[in-house]
């Protein structure tokens, strides 16, 4: 029982926070990416590109 | 018709839904408006928890009841929140259903869980400023002040597992409480909603990483006056870890534990439960169209091609 209750406490200690802490990396990541402005230098280029054509 | 004459309670799923919209609402709302509701939050709970500092102060009544009592009162800050209109960062955690839903992106979900964690903070450490300027840690030969002390002493010396478990179940509960708001038709309904679950967290001594941002930094100023020590029967030596590094210690341990909580245990299971399936209705239904759509451009092309 107690060696149920240590894995059960290691479990809490450790899997908790690193699932949580892995959500919050990936979300705050996900979240710088998605604030950073797409280029839209690359697609006016290509629009005049095309048109010079 | 019939639906805006019901008085019955929303249903699971109707509430599932309700919470994937507002999760989109919420996520979706712009910065300043997100920041001053969460400062608001956290002004609530800093109300609610100073009620509940006051009212366990000598109340006369045994363990259980004591508990009970300051439990009820404490749920103060929650209905604020929910009946007012405010940002609470351990309640947005149920955003994470939309998230899984598809409907945000985890981005979007990270922006308003920063935003408002940063903004309740504020609203709670403002609380605590207006709240020693008052004098009312003075009331009852300096008790009140005493309560508050003793009450931050035992978060800061708590370990970090025994933080983590009573900040996840802390939060299982508070998530439970906004859900049952979901169901909720009236103000009354939704009070009712909130009264037992808050009033269960708060006798249990759950952790709630709001309410420590009112309850530790409240401490750490009563640990400066003297007779406030005196009368909660401490030395200055017994006080070291009530320092900044105690509070954000358990900041961190009970933060992850109301996350967890909140966003695995409550909306991560809810979701699984009753929205898993539309997800999959929605992706069968948009396939369709799409094969649909393929058939009849694939016609068309085809019968182009005859008539050329």
């Amino acid at each position: 029982m107690a060696y149920l209750l240590n894995i059960f406490d290691l479990g809490i200690t450790f899997l908790v926070p690193a699932t949580v802490w892995t959500l919050l990396v990936i979300g705050v990541f996900q979240l710088v990416r998605e604030s950073i402005p797409r280029p839209r230098v690359a697609s006016r280029q290509v629009a005049r590109e095309g048109g010079s054509r | 018709m019939t639906d805006k004459l019901s008085i019955d309670a929303h249903p699971p799923l109707e509430m599932a839904e309700r919470m994937e919209n507002v999760g989109v609402a919420k996520a979706t709302m712009d910065l300043w408006s997100m920041f001053f509701l969460a400062v608001l939050a956290g002004s609530f709970i800093g109300l609610g928890a100073e009620f509940f500092t006051l009212v366990v102060t000598d109340s006369g009544l045994g363990f259980g009841m004591n508990k009970l009592v300051g439990g009820l009162v404490f749920s103060l800050g929650l209905i604020l929140v929910v009946i007012a209109g405010a940002e609470l960062f351990t309640g947005n955690n149920l955003i994470v259903m939309a998230w899984v839903g598809g409907k945000l992106t985890l981005g979007q979900v990270m922006r308003n869980w920063i935003v408002v964690y940063v903004g309740n903070l504020v609203g709670s450490l403002a609380t605590v400023l207006f709240m020693y300027f008052t004098n009312q840690w003075a009331f009852s030969d300096h008790h009140v002040g005493a309560t508050a002390l003793n009450i931050a002493y035992a978060k800061v010396n708590l370990s970090f597992s025994t933080a983590l478990a009573r900040g996840i179940l802390c939060n299982a509960l508070v998530c439970l409480a906004v859900w049952l708001t979901l169901s909720g038709r009236s103000v009354t309904d939704k009070i009712l909603a909130i009264l037992f679950p808050i009033t269960a967290f708060v006798a249990s001594g759950f952790e709630h990483s709001i309410a420590n941002m009112y309850f530790i930094p409240m401490g750490l100023l009563m640990k400066g006056e003297p007779e406030v020590v005196r009368a909660a029967g401490r030395i200055a030596a017994e006080l070291t870890n009530l320092t900044m590094q105690g509070f954000l210690k358990n900041l961190l341990a009970v933060t992850t534990g109301n996350i967890f909580g909140g966003a695995f245990l409550v909306a991560a299971v809810y979701w699984f439960i009753y929205c898993r399936h539309q997800v999959r209705a929605t992706e069968r239904a948009s396939v369709l169209t799409a094969d649909r759509n393929e058939a009849r451009s694939l016609a068309t092309d085809r019968a182009q091609g005859w008539r050329q």
